[in-house]
């Protein structure tokens, strides 16, 4: 009975730093679990790097909450026995119920989400026993937290009402804290980039944030007589008073700790997964896909044979098989690509607006003729010629017409087989030097339309329509190793096609971040028949409607691949995907350790909180100016943290993000650094905002009055009148 | 002058104060005696208007010291037997702040506040933050808190109680001073060297004025 009824005197404190055990216990039994069977062990060392500032912190409420008794034990002369019980039972007591709590709801927590996570096994080893680590540790901070406040002079203790750590002593100690924490933090986050992640990979954050949390806390106390000068306005006297004194130390250091491993955490969780989805996103081009075996220019035929107005069809074709630059291009019937790609790509590093598309559409795109006969006259008739005319029939095969021109026949023809429906120029040859003047197939002048007047012929060099010589405007990104002539990418047909760069997105389409891409009109420009090499397909909206994705089918088209949010998954993998869960986990777990902090000494804080009012309110200070003097304690505090954590935590995020937390390599998209900026932004102002309302919640919940009277009494007893 | 009129006070039912009738002079220092528990404490309360009577009036002038929400009113000034200091601030700001609070600007009421000090041998702690004073010095900052405002009614719950003889004295001297000058100075004691110095005597027992006890008042 006595044991309950001495932990009944102290159940506020006792109970915070239970919740704080089991949170640090559960938190890290998590996260190893969560690691997956390829994890690391980096989220459990963060946690336990974050419990040495906050463990200490809420067991240092329980050492005050337990001085009288501690107290009274000493002037009794109690043994070491007895003093050690009194002093180290509760602390005890606490991590004993805060890790069986932490260990039990971590196992459900893995538990439930086994099957979800796919966890065969952790690669970062035993999540019990990484737990069991957490708890040792809060054992020995909390045991020696409460050893050390047990060691306060038994003369200050029986006449001053409040402890407070610190002294004179404390000066050149933290001065070396800081000194060492920050070289430690730098170390680690120096070494976490050379160590592609392994243990260190997170506690570079962690370190820097402690760091930063005991630079900040030091800096205001060296600061306090600068800022504190003589004739301050009285409301600022008052705040920077509060800001710069005061025993929040503990709870600042703590939620900058907590604020920066948790932006850092949380933005590389938010940037893991951007990548992957930038990634998915660009493999798949549009929401919906359909491979098709047939030539692109028969597709492209398709696509706007069932979708004239080019509402929900857009023909490609890509080649990707390779990793250099150059030998990856991706073609789009871009005309279409507004309609039908839409917003999908946006944000992946890619977009086209309607001038890049004009732009690439700036060149002639491939005409389609037909006719049974082809005429050629020639400029001068002195010397026998014979003419070939190389051209993609009507079922997409490259065929030939030969013209046989006799010494003095200035013209002559030939029967051209396969081209009753559409066909394709692809070149004009010669076996002697000559000049075609006029090149008639069907309807079409050949030589007006496709050359653009008289077309000179060289023997072994066949003169390619104009449309198919000129430079092909293209996007390239990656790094492309161009030849000497200029650059020049992949044929639609084989071969390879000068090319005009006109722009250099972040990545592409279907090639990603290596590859160009071009208009598939203008590509099939005097093209032959697409190699083998050559993926061909559909692009389509989402909403297209069925009948066309059954006519597509009926034309040779494989069943639709959807785009779905899973293909991030996949495009993740196992390892990476059990990464960015540790990393979620950490982040609840530091946002969670971070309001514990705050509330720390919840009570105790309210009480003199009201008592300091009570004080100004009996030598008659202005409420007015004693509010104003709150807001701008709060504001400077608040502005202070969000600071800090905003400046660090963009430190130690941009840090992850060159850990190697994504693959990096030349044909994939990089680590997206945008996406971090407004995470480390709401993660500050999170952590400013919680550290604001923790300071004015004890205030609004407590039950006293800070009316003058309260003072009449001790904060201890009570009573006196 | 401060009038207590059929004062009574209750907790819980329980009287603390009851059937007070007295009056505190302008310019004569006012003794209040009894043991522990008697009611001193709460006495000076009433009268300075931190708590509301439960019957009675007590008024300053004819105007009630009771201004409805627990701050007492600007003319009057206390020494608590808890001091009531202000933790964050130093023991010059604690003085100054008093002063600021009535309109003293900054850089004045700094001065003065260290004057104050001075004037009770802890000039040189003025920059030391209260927590880190002892008991006596405490005492002595809330004195010079409550003297350097000079208001017109003084209300000081033992106010020696940490002192050594000497600094009693001094402490003493300076409430002379301040009666001298025209205020009601009132203090609750059970030192019978400060009820000796005093002008006016009353002592308590169990929340009433002693009946038998004739009030003895030394000539103005």
């Amino acid at each position: 009975m006595r044991a309950v009824g001495a932990l009944r005197a102290a159940a506020g404190p006792l109970l915070h730093l239970a919740a704080t055990v089991a949170v640090l216990t559960g938190a890290v039994l998590v996260a190893v679990a969560a690691a997956g069977p390829e994890g690391r062990v980096t989220g459990a060392v963060a946690l336990v790097l974050l419990g040495l500032v906050v463990v200490p912190s809420s067991a240092l409420e329980l050492a005050r909450r337990q001085r009288a008794e501690v107290t009274l034990a000493r002037v009794r002369g109690a043994s070491v026995l007895v003093l050690a019980r009194v002093a180290l039972g509760r602390p005890l007591a606490a991590v004993v119920l805060g890790t069986a709590a932490g260990m039990g709801a971590g196992t459900a927590v893995v538990s439930w989400r086994s099957d979800a996570w796919a966890l065969t096994g952790s690669g970062a080893g035993s999540p019990l026993t990484w737990s069991a680590v957490a708890a040792a540790v809060s054992l020995a901070l909390s045991l020696g937290t409460c050893a050390w406040a047990a060691r306060e002079p038994l003369s200050v203790a029986l006449v001053r009402p409040h402890w407070r750590p610190g002294g004179r002593g404390v000066g050149a100690l933290d001065a070396v804290t800081v000194a060492a924490l920050v070289v430690a933090a730098l170390l680690v986050l120096y070494r976490s980039r050379s160590d592609d992640g392994g243990v260190l990979v997170l506690a570079g954050p962690a370190l820097l944030g402690i760091a930063a949390g005991q630079v900040l806390v030091v800096g205001l106390r060296r600061l306090a007589p600068v800022a504190v000068g003589t004739d301050r306005p009285t409301a600022a006297l008052l705040a920077l008073r509060r800001v710069f004194g005061g025993d929040h130390g503990g709870r600042t250091r703590a939620v900058v700790a907590a604020g920066i491993v948790l932006v850092a955490a949380i933005s590389a969780a938010v940037a893991v997964h951007d990548w992957a989805d930038r990634s998915a996103r660009i493999d798949a081009g549009a929401p919906v896909r359909l491979p098709i075996d047939d030539d692109a220019l028969s597709v492209l035929e398709i696509t706007r044979e069932l979708d004239p107005e080019g509402r929900w069809l857009m023909a490609g074709a890509v080649t990707a098989s390779r990793a250099e630059a150059e030998q990856r291009t991706v073609w789009l019937d871009l005309e279409r690509y507004e309609r039908v790609a839409g917003d999908f790509l946006s944000g992946t590093g890619f977009g086209l607006s309607t001038g890049s598309i004009d732009r690439l559409r700036d060149a002639a795109g491939v005409a389609l003729v037909s006719g049974t006969e082809v005429t050629a006259t020639r400029a001068d008739a002195t010397k026998p010629v014979t003419l070939t005319l190389t051209y993609r029939d009507d079922d997409d095969v490259t065929a030939t017409a030969t013209i046989d021109l006799a010494a003095g026949a200035r013209g002559g023809s030939a029967k051209v087989l396969g081209c009753t429906t559409r066909c394709v120029v692809v070149s004009l040859g010669a076996d002697a030097p000559t000049e075609v003047t006029e090149l008639r197939l069907g309807e079409h002048d050949l030589a007006a339309e496709q050359w653009g007047g008289a077309v000179p012929l060289d023997p072994d060099t066949p003169s390619v329509p104009s449309a198919g010589a000129a430079a092909e405007p293209v996007l390239t990104a990656g790094r492309p190793e161009w030849p000497e002539t200029g650059p020049a990418v992949a044929g639609i047909g084989g071969g390879s096609r000068s090319a005009e760069v006109i722009g250099r997105p972040e990545a592409l389409p279907l090639v990603a971040a290596a590859g160009s891409l071009a208009d598939l009109p203008v590509a099939l420009a005097a093209a032959p028949a697409s190699v083998p090499d050559v993926d061909v397909l559909v692009l389509a909206r989402e909403d297209t409607p069925d009948e066309i994705l059954t006519a597509l089918a009926e034309a040779g088209a494989e069943p639709p691949v959807r785009f779905a949010a899973s293909d991030a998954e996949v495009v993740l993998g196992p390892a990476r995907a059990g990464e960015r869960r540790t990393l979620v986990v950490v982040a609840v777990g530091a946002a969670l350790l971070g309001a514990l902090a705050l509330l720390a000494g919840r009570r105790r804080r309210a009480l003199e909180a009201r008592r300091e009012s009570a004080a100004l309110r009996l030598i008659g200070l202005p409420p007015a100016l004693e509010r104003r003097a709150r807001v701008l304690e709060l504001g400077v505090r608040g502005g202070v943290v969000l600071l800090v954590v905003a400046l660090v935590g963009a430190v130690a995020a941009a840090a992850l993000g060159a850990a190697g937390l994504v693959p990096t390599g030349p044909d994939l998209p990089s680590f997206g650094g945008a996406v971090v900026v407004p995470v480390v932004l709401l993660g500050a102002a999170a952590a400013a905002i919680a550290c604001v309302l923790g300071d004015v919640a004890p205030r609004l919940g407590a039950s006293i009055h800070s009316e003058p009277a309260a003072l009449l009494s001790t904060p201890e007893n009570g009573a006196g009148r | 002058m401060i009038q207590l009129s059929g004062v009574a006070y209750d907790i819980a039912g329980r009287p603390v104060l009851a059937g007070i009738d007295l009056g505190f002079e302008p310019g004569r220092m006012t003794a209040v005696s009894g043991s522990s528990g008697s009611g001193k404490t709460t006495l000076l309360s009433v009268a300075g208007g931190l708590i509301e009577p439960t019957r009675g009036t007590a008024t300053l002038d004819g105007t009630p010291t009771w201004t409805g929400n627990g701050d007492p009113r600007p003319e009057i000034a206390f020494v608590l037997q808890v001091y009531g200091l202000v933790p964050i601030l130093s023991a010059r700001e604690n003085v100054s702040i008093a002063l600021r609070a009535r309109g003293t600007p900054p850089a004045e009421a700094d001065a003065r506040a260290e004057e104050a000090l001075a004037d009770l041998d802890v000039g040189d702690l003025g920059g030391r933050q209260v927590e880190e004073l002892s008991g006596g010095q405490l005492q002595r900052v809330a004195i010079a808190r409550a003297l350097v405002v000079r208001a017109p009614a003084l209300l000081a719950d033992e106010p020696t109680s940490e002192l050594d003889v000497g600094t009693r004295g001094r402490v003493l001297n300076l409430l002379r001073a301040q009666a001298d000058a025209g205020a009601i100075v009132v203090v609750a004691t059970h030192d019978p060297e400060v009820i000796a110095f005093c002008d006016d005597h009353y002592p308590m027992s169990e929340g009433r004025l002693v009946p038998e006890a004739v009030p003895r008042h030394r000539q103005p």
